[in-house]
């Protein structure tokens, strides 16, 4: 048995094999079995069928009865929120998480951490750089790139779950094709910011300049696109290699709180302005109400820093509009997941500290729901490496899950961007 | 999360397995009690062994569970636990026989001919790639992937598990003249791709 060649074999096999280490083995979850088609046996199913029936029948009823009844069970601020409009929230936990890696799509059970399905690319070589998820967690919406020989073009289509977590074919959503410039794509490297309204109607998304050598900078934009009939409004801010917007949420009130580092830009008297060799980084709210126009004069400034090294690092707005939940960082790389007040610009309060609250980017929040990440008390690195797991907090009473779903790191290379959202 | 196994089951399990060894799995064992005992004492050289077929850690990750969960599932249905531990790598292989070929079959659309493999290989970003920096490494991998599965499984069996003919070849579900004969000639072939004198 002995050779050469596998010898060679063997050290190769012995090398690769060791990025896996015993420590960050995830646990075996013999819950999590997938469905088994089973011939009929008995009574088997007999008390689910009638459990499901009878769940069926009480979230039906308790639809025609009390419509507004779970929204106003779930966050103590709801009465802010028009009901007509708004598509309900999750009255529980979210079901499924929607996630991309390297521009693939997959639905996640967040009871179990496994993928029940993949998302078919919608269009040959459709590759996934952006999610955004509607309340009430089985409405998605991709955006992502397709790639042609006249250049790339950027498309938005929604994904539909079934109750199973299975998604529907998936629909192109109206509008023209964005044209992009190319090399842009990279293979699902990029993240582009989108969002969706509360009551689904409108989506939004951030347009970057993702080439800093272009010469032909295009400003930095934030377009609304109705999800029905294609029709766009943009609001934008002046280009520089710097400025982008990586975040963006909506409040059931049409506001929309995003995440950006502005370039050449400064605050005076409350207001951005033009400064040379200074860049911003901040949290500002805009209306879409509004006539569409320059972005940083439609908008109010809720936070903002012009130290790399502190302020906030990612933000979601809640629903009702009060509150934005942010990862905010000092100086001293000391992070914390807080809720700021819409209305003061203050801190209202601290959900995690430390260094568990290290990397926590909150990225969605879907009625009590917040999803972000929860980083081990003492981080290990070591090659490629469980440095997280996505969490759950429960923003009415501050209650936080570790969801069984790992966040990889590696120490030889940036990973690649793994946006995942309910 | 919901698991089926508290902590307190676990510590059950090893006092009652008294932990076996390698295909040892207690006869009348509570099935997910033996079914943990055995992920937790070969889960890692699985996930290993998947991770150098598919390429992609999670997938790999995945592969292992879905091959443990199937064999809790069938517990009941199987004749001789000592088996159990074969019946796992044969679930793993096929998985990653699967993937494999779904992940070929995506690639086949953008890559040309015998590039597809090539296209296989883990994204230069990953950490697996940065184990398979060096050269060397990645020579012999390129090779690797280049064989049919199943010389590539044979091979991996014998000299990555270093598991016996025997137990190759169950894991295989081949006898052991197959599995003797497949390791044969895929280090045949390896070599040659390898551009090494025999």
């Amino acid at each position: 048995m002995m050779s050469r060649t596998g010898d060679r074999l063997r050290d190769v096999a012995t090398a690769v094999g060791a990025a896996v280490t015993e420590q960050d083995l995830p646990e075996l979850r013999l819950a999590e079995q997938l469905p088994v088609r089973r011939r009929w046996s008995g009574g088997r199913w007999l008390v689910p069928l009638v459990a499901a029936v009878s769940v069926i029948a009480a979230v039906g009823a308790a639809a025609v009865f009390g419509k507004l009844l779970a929204v106003s069970r779930d966050r103590p601020h709801s009465a802010l929120i028009p009901g007509p409009a708004l598509i309900r929230p999750v009255t529980g936990t979210p079901g499924y998480l929607v996630t991309s890696q390297l521009g693939r799509g997959s639905v996640i059970s967040v009871a179990t951490g496994r993928t029940i399905a993949k998302i078919p690319p919608p269009v040959k070589g459709y590759v996934i750089e952006g999610i955004a998820a509607a309340p009430g967690n089985r409405v998605f919406y991709l955006a992502g790139e397709v790639f042609g020989a006249r250049g790339g073009r950027l498309e938005f289509f929604e994904v539909k779950l079934r109750p199973d977590g299975q998604p529907e074919p998936a629909r192109r959503l109206p509008g023209r094709a964005i044209q992009v410039p190319l090399p842009v794509s990279s293979n699902g490297l990029m993240n582009i910011a989108v969002a969706v309204s509360p009551d689904g109607r409108q989506i939004a998304y951030a347009l970057q300049n993702q080439l800093l050598t272009d010469p032909g900078l295009r400003p930095v934009t934030i377009t609304v696109l109705s999800v029905s009939t294609g029709a766009t409004r943009a609001w934008r801010v002046w280009s520089g290699p710097q400025t982008q917007i990586s975040q963006l949420s909506w409040d059931a009130h049409g506001r929309i709180a995003y995440h950006a580092t502005i370039g050449n830009a400064a605050v005076r008297n409350g207001h951005v302005i033009k400064a040379r060799r200074q860049n911003l980084n901040l949290v500002a709210i805009l209306s879409t109400l509004g006539a569409p126009g320059p972005l940083l004069p439609a908008s109010r400034l809720l936070t903002y820093s012009s130290r790399p090294d502190a302020g906030v690092r990612a933000s979601v707005i809640t629903a009702d509009g009060l509150t934005v939940v942010a990862q905010v960082v000092n100086g001293f790389q000391v992070t914390s997941l807080v809720e700021i007040s819409v209305a003061t610009g203050q801190i209202t309060r601290v959900l995690l500290s430390g260094e568990q609250a290290f990397q926590a980017n909150p990225v969605a929040i879907d009625g009590d729901n917040l999803l972000f990440t929860l980083s081990p008390k003492q981080e290990h690195p070591n090659a490629s490496y469980i440095c997280g797991h996505l969490a759950l907090a429960k923003l009415s009473t501050g209650q936080i899950a570790r969801l069984p779903v790992p966040v990889y790191c590696s120490t030889a290379a940036p990973p690649p961007p793994f946006p995942a959202t309910w | 999360m919901v698991l089926c196994l508290s902590d307190m089951d676990r510590d059950a399990v090893t006092i009652h397995l008294g932990v076996s060894g390698s295909d040892g799995v207690g006869v009348g064992a509570d099935p997910a009690a033996a079914v943990t005992a055995l992920y937790a004492e070969h889960a890692l050289g699985l996930t290993r062994l998947a991770l150098i077929m598919v390429g992609d850690r999670p997938t790999a990750e995945d592969i292992v569970q879905d091959a443990f969960c199937g064999l809790h599932r069938r517990w009941e249905k199987l004749r001789d636990p000592a088996k159990a531990l074969s019946y796992v790598r044969s679930a793993v292989l096929n998985g990653c026989r699967t993937e494999f070929r779904r992940a070929r079959t995506a690639l086949g659309s953008t890559a040309a001919g015998g590039a597809v493999y090539e296209a296989h290989l883990p994204p230069a970003w990953s950490a697996e790639s940065a184990a398979l920096a060096t050269e060397e490494r990645r020579e012999v991998m390129r090779a690797l992937l280049k064989l049919p599965p199943r010389q590539r499984e044979a091979l991996l069996l014998r000299y990555y598990l270093e598991l016996s003919e025997a137990e190759a070849a169950s894991a295989m579900r081949i006898s052991r003249g197959t599995a003797k004969s497949t390791v044969a000639r895929g280090l045949a072939a390896l070599r040659k791709l390898l551009g090494e004198e025999s």
